[in-house]
C-alpha cells in the first residue's frame, strides 16, 4: 500500500497540490513534547468517539436502506434506494476520509463517475465498484468503531480516575469496609487501596496514547483497503495528461498557423515588392538612371526591411537566446525591446524547455500586448518558485481591460499554458492595473 | 489598357501601379479589401482587375469571390489572380465558366515585367493565363496508363506551355523553334491523348486543362 504514486489530493480542497513521488502519509513522528502527546491523545480519542456516531447512523441507515432496496429490485423502486443507500455511504465515507485526514492519514477522494442525460446515469452508481466499496466500509467500520469505542472511553477515563482516585473516592459508598481490589489481593488498608489505584492509572495514562494510535490505525488501515480510490485517480490523471496534450497540439498549431501569416504578410510581401521595384528599374536605367538609382535604393531599403523581419520571426519561433542563455536573459532582453520600461526579477527555476518556452512566449506576448494597448508607463516582470511551482507574474499600470476572451493575444496563451499543465489568470479591471499571473508545476518540467 | 488593383498589402498595391505604369497600362483605382472591389469595378468598369486572393474581411480567398462576384455584374471584366500560393481549387473556380478572360499567377511571377504586360494583354483578349506551377501540379502523373508516358519531352514542355495559355506562336518564341515545328507537336500531342484538335484560340487551352484535370 505504500509504494510511491502519484496523487491527486481531495478536489474539494483548493490547498492540495498533486504531489508526485511522495510517499503515503505515514503517521506523524511521535513528538517529544509532553503537550503535543496530550493533545494528539485527545484528538485520536475524539476521531475514535466521532468514528462509532457516524459509523452507527451509517449502520441503522444503510443496513435498512439496502434490505429495502434489494427486497423492492423487482418492482423497479429497489434501484432508487439502491442508489440513495450508496450515496449516503458516498456521503459518510467523505466525512471519514476527512476525519482521517486531520489525523494526518491522507485517503485518496473516489472520483464517482460523471453524470450524464438520461434515466441510466440516474442509478450510475450501482455499477461503480468503489461505491459498493464504500458501502462494505459502512458495514465493517460499525463493528470495529464499535468496538473500539467502549476501549478508548475506559483508557481516556481510567488513567486520570486512577490518579486521582484518593479524592473522589471518599464519596463511594460501602467506603471503610475492605472490599476494594487492594483487600482482594491481600493488601488490607485504605492506603494501599488508594496506591493500587493510582498505579493502574498511570499505567492507563501511559499506555493510552499508543492505544488510542492503535485503534486509530486499525480503523485508517480498513480505510485504506476500502476507501482509497487509486484506479479512478489514475483514470482521472490519464484524462487530465490528454487533454493538456491536446492543448499542445492546439497551441502549435496555432502557433504554425500564426507562423505561415506572419511569413506571408512579412517578408515574403517584401522581396515580391522588392522584385518588383527592381524590374522596374531594370526598365529605366537606359531612359532615366536617376529615376532608376532612386528605385535601386528603394529596393534596397525593402531587401534590409525583409531581413529584418525574418529575424523577427526567427525570434519568434525559437529565440536563440533562450537556449544558448537561459530564461532569465532571454526574458530580459524581451524587457529591454519593450518600450515601456520594465523591471525584470527572475528566480533560477527549474523548469523544462517546453515550459521555459511557454514562459518565454507568454512574457513575449504580454509585453507585447501591453505596448500595443495599455498605454502603460511601468512594468514589473517576476517568476518565482512557489512550492513545486513557478509562478510568472507580468504587471503593468496602465488602463486594463485585458481578457481571456477570444480574439484576444491572451487567449492562445491560455491554450499554451494548458501544454504544459499551466495556468493562466488575468485580473485587469478598467483603469488598471493588469496583473497576468502564470503557474507551471515544476514537475511538468522533471520529465 | 484600364486596370483596377485590389491587394491588402500597401507596400505591394504601390508596387504594382508602379509596374503596371511601366507596362504603359492606366490604373483607375487601387483597393484594400474584396467588398471595395466590387464597388470599385462597378464603378470604373476596368478591362482587367488585377486582385490578390488572400484579402480582408476574412483573409481566406475573399478576393477570388469578389472577383467573381464583380465578373458575374460585369461579364466583359478580365480577372487576373495572384496568389502567395498556388491552389488549384482556386484555378477551377476561376475556369469553371469556360469563358477566358481569366488569369492566375504567382506573386512572385508579376515581378517580371514582361510576364505581367504578356498576361494583362492575353486576358483582355480573352484568353486564359496560368502559372506555370499550377500546370507543373496538374502534369504530375497519377496513374500508370498515363497518356504523358507516351510524349516526348519536347512535346511535354509544348503541352505545359499550351496549359499556360500561350499561343502557337508564343510557344515556338520560346522554345527558339519555328511555327511549323509547334503545330506539328501540337497536332501529336492532341493525338496522343486523343483530343479533338480545335484550333489555337482559348478553347485549345480549355480542353486541354479540362483533360489535365480530369485524370
Amino acid at each position: 500500500m505504500n509504494a510511491p504514486i502519484g496523487r491527486i489530493l481531495d478536489p474539494q480542497d483548493p490547498g492540495s497540490t498533486s504531489a508526485a513521488d511522495e510517499p503515503r502519509t505515514e503517521s506523524p513522528a511521535p513528538s517529544r513534547s509532553l503537550g503535543e502527546l496530550v493533545r494528539r491523545t485527545c484528538q485520536d480519542f475524539g476521531f475514535l468517539v466521532a468514528s462509532f456516531f457516524i459509523s452507527l447512523f451509517g449502520f441503522i441507515v444503510c443496513i435498512p436502506l439496502f434490505a429495502v432496496g434489494l427486497g423492492t429490485t423487482p418492482i423497479i423502486v429497489g434501484f432508487a434506494v439502491l442508489t440513495l443507500c450508496l450515496s449516503i455511504s458516498g456521503g459518510l465515507a467523505r466525512y471519514h476520509r476527512r476525519l482521517l485526514g486531520s489525523l494526518g492519514y491522507e485517503i485518496t477522494q473516489t472520483i464517482y463517475p460523471p453524470k450524464t442525460k438520461g434515466l441510466r446515469s440516474r442509478f450510475r452508481r450501482l455499477g461503480h465498484a468503489q461505491s459498493w466499496r464504500e458501502f462494505l466500509h459502512v458495514v465493517i467500520i460499525f463493528i470495529v468503531a464499535t468496538t473500539c469505542f467502549p476501549i478508548a472511553v475506559t483508557w481516556f477515563v481510567a488513567g486520570p480516575g486512577g490518579l486521582l482516585y484518593g479524592l473522589w473516592s471518599v464519596w463511594l459508598p460501602g467506603q471503610g469496609t475492605d472490599s476494594g481490589l487492594a483487600f482482594l489481593l491481600g493488601f488490607p488498608g485504605r492506603l494501599a487501596d488508594v496506591a493500587l489505584n493510582m498505579a493502574l492509572g498511570a499505567v492507563f495514562l501511559i499506555t493510552a496514547p499508543f492505544v488510542m494510535r492503535g485503534l486509530v490505525a486499525l480503523q485508517a488501515g480498513i480505510a485504506r483497503g476500502l476507501l482509497d480510490d487509486e484506479t479512478s485517480v489514475l483514470r482521472q490523471q490519464v484524462s487530465q495528461l490528454a487533454t493538456s496534450r491536446a492543448a499542445a497540439g492546439e497551441a502549435e498549431a496555432l502557433t504554425l498557423r500564426k507562423l505561415e501569416r506572419d511569413l506571408h504578410d512579412g517578408p515574403q510581401q517584401r522581396l515580391v515588392r522588392l522584385g518588383m521595384d527592381i524590374s522596374a528599374a531594370e526598365r529605366r536605367i537606359a531612359t532615366d538612371p536617376d529615376e532608376a538609382r532612386a528605385m535601386m535604393r528603394s529596393a534596397f531599403d525593402q531587401s534590409q526591411e525583409a531581413l529584418a523581419e525574418i529575424r523577427t520571426l526567427s525570434r519568434g519561433i525559437a529565440p536563440p537566446i533562450l537556449s544558448e542563455q537561459g530564461l532569465s536573459a532571454a526574458i530580459t532582453a524581451l524587457a529591454a525591446r519593450s518600450g515601456t520600461p520594465t523591471t525584470v526579477d527572475i528566480d533560477d527555476v527549474e523548469l523544462s524547455d517546453p515550459a521555459q518556452n511557454a514562459v518565454y512566449f507568454v512574457t513575449a506576448e504580454a509585453l507585447t500586448n501591453m505596448a500595443k494597448h495599455s498605454a502603460a508607463q511601468n512594468c514589473w516582470v517576476e517568476l518565482r518558485a512557489v512550492g513545486a511551482i513557478a509562478v510568472l507574474t507580468i504587471t503593468d499600470d496602465g488602463m486594463g481591460g485585458a481578457s481571456l476572451a477570444k480574439g484576444h493575444g491572451l487567449a492562445g496563451l491560455a491554450e499554451r499554458l494548458r501544454g504544459v499543465d499551466g495556468t493562466l489568470t488575468v485580473s485587469s479591471p478598467i483603469g488598471g492595473p493588469t496583473h497576468l499571473t502564470a503557474t507551471i508545476p515544476l514537475q511538468a518540467s522533471a520529465s | 489598357m484600364r486596370v483596377l488593383v485590389a491587394d491588402d498589402s500597401v507596400l505591394l498595391r504601390e508596387g504594382l501601379i508602379r509596374l503596371l505604369a511601366e507596362v504603359g497600362c492606366e490604373v483607375v483605382d487601387a483597393v484594400p479589401d474584396a467588398p471595395s472591389l466590387v464597388e470599385a469595378a462597378a464603378k470604373h468598369r476596368p478591362d482587367v482587375a488585377v486582385v490578390d486572393i488572400r484579402m480582408p474581411p476574412s483573409n481566406t480567398d475573399d478576393g477570388l469571390r469578389a472577383a467573381v462576384e464583380a465578373r458575374t455584374a460585369n461579364p466583359e471584366l478580365g480577372i487576373l489572380m495572384l496568389s502567395a500560393y498556388i491552389e488549384l481549387s482556386y484555378a477551377d473556380v476561376l475556369l469553371s465558366d469556360g469563358r477566358g478572360g481569366v488569369g492566375y499567377l504567382l506573386k512572385d511571377r508579376v515581378t517580371s515585367l514582361d510576364t505581367l504586360a504578356d498576361a494583362l494583354k492575353t486576358i483582355s483578349e480573352g484568353g486564359t493565363v496560368l502559372d506555370p506551377e499550377v500546370v507543373a501540379q496538374l502534369l504530375v502523373a497519377r496513374r500508370k496508363q498515363d497518356p504523358l508516358a507516351a510524349l516526348t519531352p519536347r512535346e511535354r514542355e509544348v503541352l505545359a506551355l499550351m496549359a499556360e495559355g500561350r499561343s502557337n506562336s508564343a510557344i515556338a518564341q520560346q522554345l527558339v523553334v519555328t511555327g511549323g515545328a509547334v503545330e506539328k507537336h501540337v497536332s501529336n500531342i492532341f493525338a496522343k491523348i486523343n483530343l479533338p484538335d480545335v484550333g489555337s484560340d482559348n478553347r485549345r487551352v480549355l480542353a486541354v486543362l479540362a483533360w489535365l484535370k480530369a485524370r
